[in-house]
């Protein structure tokens, strides 16, 4: 296996990226000094994976939330889980599922080679039974109704179903009672046998490790995988959004709403760095904290501590959100609509896009720290195509004409949806 | 890594930790005061005052923008119960000299800022909290409390804290009350922001690439003007016995039920042997994917999703919660019990106790790998006769036995049982 070494010029630090013969595309981000070890193991498949070709060329169509259902049956093998196996080890282990990936890791402070044999003996492993998975459904039955009753969680998903008519990112990740109901042992391994190749994968290792090491326990554990082909399902998403506001009633104390602005984005794209940076930059312009905007909105009582905004993108869409607690969304819309007017008609303070640029760099080399932060953003950079820590050269060097083609070309600030949970009048 | 301990002043104390890991420094600043109904809501705004203007700054706009030009360095406040103390927090982190790109010295501005932020706040041409800012951040404190109810699983925590607390210091809210907080006047505030520098135990911690030397001069002369008469209150916990554990149900419209256990042990801070005994008792209890709980209750009987349980070892309170299907409440209950049983009766493997050993030496040896939880650290043991170091506390672990934590169990007693029902269940 050959190694291809990088250092990053602005801290100093090491990334070592391999292609394993078996098809896994490796990292090792050693960290001297660190007594800790993070390792995840992630595949390209999220709950948005709904229609596809198996790997037997078959065309199908799950049932919502079942990779979140195979995420959690997959730590049961044959003989044993994977949950018993890492307590030999003292290892700290999870997973997660997302719309597009789901990923399986672990932290150590001793016997790291044992911990990362695990891994990816167990992800390589799986074993479902009728009564495996029927077991299963209890546990994760009440995950979801624990969802079903978090106010956030609601009032994000009813804002997806506005903004998205076909995509699946309308669907909540870990589906309903009725849906994982339909799940069975022989679905279970389509999607894995699909999606679980190692060409599909990344394996990332942070801390205190070293490339050699991680080498020799992928050589003795990985199974060479067949060649990867997948034939997702392109959805054709309107530009349009099909409601403007959606209001449903919970036990809270004041409002709560997630606001949206939905870009047009071509089926599978994925953003660009700079792309994405000027986005989150936009956003620091027109709500951080030291933005007028944020100061007016607390004045008013429009906001409080919980007030935020993100970026949400990823393969085929994209979407400018704000969230957050206000006794009047409606009257918070308006106003956060009339600032990105203004800002299209009077333009960028240049004074406050260097200080913004100067806080996200800043925010960039702190995130170097931690070890778990490194690997999840190397993750990250792996899956969109880019030099890991590439981010950090892109913020350094953007020009604000990156901000202003978000503003003027890509925001559409008539294509948006507005969503409110809040308690009984 | 190089610890370093001095007293500055008459309950002024400062640790700082030389580590050249981090591409940051971070100073804290931890205010110790006794947890008390009359006074919880007037500490609880000051966090939120101090961090988000002061006198330099005196707007959030200007304060951010100055923070912003530090290379995105962040300020941050909170407040949290430790034993029967309000515990309030400034801390302020940046990135290290080395890394600005134009060779500025941003960790000792930092430090200054985090000074101005405690002892120069925004005050109006009458001494106190400027008028604007007061209103806003008692909103935001009011907002806060009333939106506890928003996170049930939260909800259910405080409501049982209530419960087990049966009128000790224990169950008074670290943000004060409602009603507390909405008759708040900036009078009060100001002369509470005043009283805390006189009264309260402060311990800053600093963590850096350099020996701290010039941030604890800089605490020094902040401190140089100040008339202190430290009084922080007692540190062991108020125990008021039952005979009966207290229980309460309410109901919501929701999906799922919520059951929360409260437990007294006979282990609490400083002793340490005894804390020590408490990890390894709540680890092999209900402490994460190796423990009885999870194994039995959540994968062998597929009743819940989580089932944790958390120890609380300046109060000596071991909490049990989990979220479960409304008709299981009573066979959740009996089965965490009958966990909690097995232990006093040592019926348990090997594997099991050897396991959750592990699993807390994992997490403690852990901590030092974030600036944030090696401050942590030892700001918990602020009130302490001494620091333990995560060593040492591993040490402690290691000397724990199967008999230790089967004698620990005995003394586990159930003293409140709160569970949350979707609306229309019976209620007691």
């Amino acid at each position: 296996m050959k190694w291809h070494k990088t250092e990053l010029s602005r801290t100093g630090d090491t990334v070592f990226y391999g292609e394993h013969p078996t098809g896994l595309p490796i990292y090792v981000l050693p960290k001297s000094g660190y007594s800790s070890t993070y390792a995840v193991l992630t595949t390209r498949y999220g709950s948005v994976d709904t229609t596809f070709s198996t790997a037997e060329r078959k065309r199908i169509t799950v049932p919502a939330g079942i990779a979140h259902y195979l995420e959690h049956k997959l730590f049961e093998n044959e003989d044993c889980d994977a949950f018993e196996r890492y307590a030999e080890t003292g290892a700290s282990a999870n997973a997660y599922t997302g719309f597009q990936q789901t990923a399986y890791l672990f932290s150590c402070t001793d016997r790291v080679e044992e911990s990362l044999r695990i891994l990816l003996d167990f992800v390589q492993n799986p074993y479902f039974t009728p009564e495996n998975v029927q077991k299963e459904r209890g546990i994760i039955g009440q995950e979801i109704r624990m969802c079903e009753d978090d106010p956030e969680r609601l009032c994000m998903f009813q804002l997806l179903q506005m903004l998205y008519q076909n995509h699946p990112v309308r669907v909540d990740i870990a589906g309903t009672v009725d849906s994982i109901a339909e799940i069975t042992p022989e679905l279970l391994y389509d999607c894995y046998r699909t999606f679980y190749n190692l060409h599909n994968m990344v394996l990332v290792v942070s801390g205190n490790i070293t490339a050699e090491e991680v080498e020799r326990v992928a050589d003795q554990v990985l199974k060479p995988a067949p060649p990867f082909t997948l034939d997702r399902q392109s959805v054709e998403e309107p530009e349009t959004v099909s409601a403007s506001r959606r209001e449903t009633i919970m036990p809270v104390s004041m409002p709560l709403f997630h606001l949206g602005f939905k870009e047009t984005v071509p089926p599978g794209y994925l953003h660009t760095a700079e792309e994405l940076v000027a986005a989150e930059l936009f956003l620091e312009l027109l709500i951080g904290r030291a933005s007028p905007l944020y100061s007016r909105l607390m004045q008013e009582g429009l906001i409080n501590e919980t007030f935020g905004g993100g970026y949400f993108e990823g393969a085929g869409y994209s979407a400018l959100l704000f969230s957050g607690e206000s006794r009047d969304p409606d009257a918070l819309e308006a106003a956060l609509v009339q600032e990105m007017e203004r800002m299209r008609r009077e333009g960028i303070d240049l004074q406050r896009f260097t200080e913004e640029k100067n806080a996200m760099y800043g925010r960039f080399i702190t995130g170097l720290n931690d070890i778990e932060n490194c690997a999840d953003w190397v993750t990250d950079d792996h899956f969109y195509g880019r030099k890991p820590f590439s981010l950090i050269d892109t913020v350094a060097t953007l020009e604000v004409q990156s901000v202003y083609t978000f503003l003027q070309e890509r925001l559409n600030i008539h294509r948006r949806a507005l969503s409110i949970v809040k308690g009984e009048p | 890594m190089v610890i370093r301990t001095e007293k500055l002043g008459d309950g002024v104390d400062f640790l700082s930790i030389r580590d050249s890991r981090f591409k940051t420094a971070r100073l804290k600043a931890a205010i110790f005061l006794p947890l008390a109904e009359k006074t919880a809501a007037k500490y609880a705004i000051l966090p939120d005052l101090l961090t988000r203007c002061c006198a330099l700054y005196p707007d959030m706009m200007q304060f951010t923008r100055h923070l912003n030009r530090l290379y995105g360095a962040t300020v941050a406040g909170g407040v949290s119960r430790h034993g029967e103390h309000q515990l309030l927090s400034l801390s302020v982190s940046c990135i290290d000299n080395r890394f600005c790109l134009n060779f500025e010295d941003v960790v000792e501005e930092a430090a200054r800022l985090l000074l101005s932020m405690l002892f120069c706040p925004h005050l109006d041409e009458a001494g106190l909290f400027a008028a604007d800012d007061f209103e806003q951040e008692k909103r935001c404190l009011c907002e806060r409390i009333a939106a506890e109810m928003n996170e049930k699983r939260v909800y259910a925590r405080r409501q049982s804290d209530k419960l087990l607390a049966n009128g000790s210091p224990y169950g008074i809210p670290v943000t004060g009350t409602a009603e507390a907080a909405a008759a708040l006047t900036r009078e009060a505030a100001t002369a509470a922001w005043k009283e805390m520098l006189k009264t309260a135990k402060f311990q800053f911690v600093y963590m850096a690439n350099d020996d701290g030397e010039r941030v604890s001069r800089l605490i020094e002369d902040a401190f140089a003007g100040q008339k202190r008469m430290v009084d922080f209150g007692k540190t062991d916990p108020t125990f008021v016995p039952l005979s009966v554990p207290r229980r309460k149900t309410e109901q919501m419209p929701l999906k799922q039920a919520k059951l929360v256990m409260g437990f007294r042990l006979k282990a609490h801070e400083p002793d340490e042997k005894a804390v020590a005994t408490g990890r390894m008792l709540t680890a092999l209890f209900g402490g994460g994917p190796q423990s009885l709980l999870f194994r039995h209750v959540r994968e062998e009987m597929s009743l819940c999703y989580y089932c944790h349980a958390v120890f609380d070892r300046h109060n000596g309170v071991l909490t049990v919660d989990s979220g479960v299907d409304p008709a299981d409440t009573a066979r959740a209950e009996a089965a965490i019990l009958h966990q909690l049983d097995r232990i006093c009766r040592g019926d348990f493997s090997q594997d099991s106790f050897d396991s959750s050993r592990r699993s807390l030496i994992h997490h403690i040896r852990d901590y030092e790998n974030l600036q944030s939880s090696s401050i942590g650290w030892y700001v918990v043991q602020s009130l302490t006769p001494r620091f333990l170091s995560p060593a040492e506390a591993i040490d402690r672990l290691e000397a724990v036995t199967r008999e230790d934590v089967c004698r620990l169990a005995q003394t586990v007693t159930l003293t409140s049982v709160y569970t949350l029902l979707p609306e229309g269940g019976d209620t007691e």
